[in-house]
């Protein structure tokens, strides 16, 4: 004999199996999702010591030797690029002046300081790039200084320094509204 | 007595029938949309929620390598180019911040040749160029996997790039640090761009096929300030905690260049969105993008 309770409880049991799926849904299924989880593309050993080297690049022991190589110093000279820049870069690491790159491209793993300076004539100092908005002026010269180093322990190694003009010295890739007039019966159908 | 059972029967259906509505619709992808116009980008991006309380840690994609050539149209002065990158911003007090990566693909119709960056931009601040793809190889190359990374409360970003070639080999380039960003991100951005160049925009060039340009488009969020969680695709949540994953196409249609250009995107529910790409009738005659906020 069934109840006339019945449906309702068996309606009750359905719900109440809706709702289990939904909570399922929405929390980790298994152990490796709710784990740290360090997302394709970035190794935690590349990432320690990119930091490492990042954080190192500051310190006064590699500045002095940057700032004493040889080949850095004909560099400065010939684009007018003053060690107080060189330094601000160094320690205040603004963004798009200065970028720390580990690479194994060529088989070797290594690592790459980007130095980049601009300046709006080519007969001023170089600034770092960062103080020159993009949008925001056109610049006359722009390079870019690739310090290649080698990471033993906390030091830092030079071992190659070369510059080249930057190529996307007055490229941006931002944003460019379109005037509200020339969208009128634009849709998204 | 009876009247009093039967009402009480008839609200308990009501009630679980209200219970079951509320679950399915809770299951299902809640979606708002809005449609902002520029003369420069197309694609979509992802609102995942303001910070601090969200933050969005990390997007990923693949880029598919262009062959570019000469333009259908071309007003013979600006730049010919194509930039399709991955990104996540936020807008803070009406500036925004801006962090992408991708490649950037140039046509120079004088002598016939192309370049091809592959660079990082902390936008408002200049781009960076963490390598160049030799135009010789722009053939063998299936796909640029781009992945960028911000934990929460530090003043750098990781961005990784690996090229695999179609013959089944695979070249990390290499993963950087870009220093700066004194954001967090509430945006990911899955865009196709022309871009700035000297001060103009550049003109789009054309293709002679329809082309993919982006797949495996995922983006992950932090549940705390110490950990980043994986999620099963069909455990996220649109306007929850968690990002939702997405497929996405770009596809550029070749015979239609001129007056549409088309951009496809599949949200993870199988459905299809279509965003049209409409020239600018102006002075410089650009093309008008559209993209959408899901």
């Amino acid at each position: 004999m069934i109840s006339r309770a019945t449906p309702v409880i068996a309606l009750l049991a359905i719900a109440l199996v809706v709702i289990g799926v939904f909570v399922a849904l929405q929390t980790p299924t298994s152990a490796e999702d709710t784990g740290k989880y360090l997302p394709p593309g970035f190794r935690p050993d590349v990432i320690a010591s990119l930091n490492r080297v990042n954080s190192l690049i500051s310190s006064d022991s590699f500045i002095n030797e940057l700032l004493s190589n040889s080949k850095m110093k004909e560099i400065m000279s010939k684009i007018n690029l003053s060690p107080e820049t060189v330094k601000e870069i160094l320690t205040e690491k603004p963004g798009g002046s200065l970028y720390t790159m580990y690479t194994n491209a060529s088989g070797e793993p290594s690592y790459i300081i980007q130095i980049a300076v601009g300046r709006l004539n080519t007969k001023s100092a170089m600034e770092p790039l960062s103080r020159y908005y993009v949008n925001e002026t056109k610049l006359a010269e722009s390079y870019i200084i690739y310090v290649k180093v080698g990471l033993k322990g906390n030091t830092l190694t030079i071992t190659d320094l070369s510059i080249k003009k930057n190529p996307l010295a007055n490229v941006s890739f931002g944003f460019v509204p379109a005037p509200i007039t020339q969208c009128r019966g634009c849709d998204d159908s | 007595m009876n009247i009093n059972k039967e009402y009480r029967r008839i609200l308990a259906f009501q009630i679980i029938i209200l219970i079951l509505f509320i679950s399915t619709a809770m299951m299902l992808p809640t979606e708002s949309s809005s449609t902002v116009y520029s003369q420069n980008w197309g694609g979509y991006s992802v609102y995942y929620g303001s910070p601090p309380s969200n933050r969005l840690a990390f997007v990923s994609g693949n880029l598919k390598v262009i062959d570019i050539s000469q333009p259908n149209y071309w007003d013979g002065t600006s730049h010919i180019a194509l930039a399709p990158w991955i990104g996540m911003s936020l807008y803070s007090n009406g500036n925004p911040y801006l962090l992408q990566a991708g490649y950037n693909a140039e046509y120079f119709p004088s002598n016939g040749s192309r370049r091809y960056f592959i660079w990082v931009e902390l936008y408002p601040y200049p781009p960076g160029i963490l390598g160049i793809i030799d135009t010789t190889l722009v053939n063998e190359i299936d796909y640029i996997a781009v992945s960028l990374l911000k934990y929460p409360g530090q003043s750098n970003a990781y961005v990784s790039i690996s090229i695999y070639f179609i013959n089944g080999t695979k070249r990390d380039l290499g993963v950087v640090i870009v220093n700066g960003v004194q954001t967090e991100f509430a945006y990911a951005h899955f865009i196709v761009e022309t871009p700035t160049i000297d001060n103009i925009i550049a003109t789009l060039p054309s293709f002679h096929e329809n082309i993919t340009i982006f797949s495996n488009v995922v983006g992950y969020a932090y549940t705390n300030d110490l950990e980043l969680t994986s999620y099963n695709v069909n455990t996220l949540i649109a306007g929850g905690n968690y990002i939702r994953e997405i497929l996405a196409q770009c596809v550029i249609d070749p015979d239609n260049i001129i007056n549409n250009l088309y951009i496809y995107y599949t949200i993870f529910t199988g459905t299809m969105r279509i965003l049209h790409m409409r020239p600018v009738t102006g002075v410089n005659e650009h093309y008008l993008f559209l993209f959408n906020n899901i």
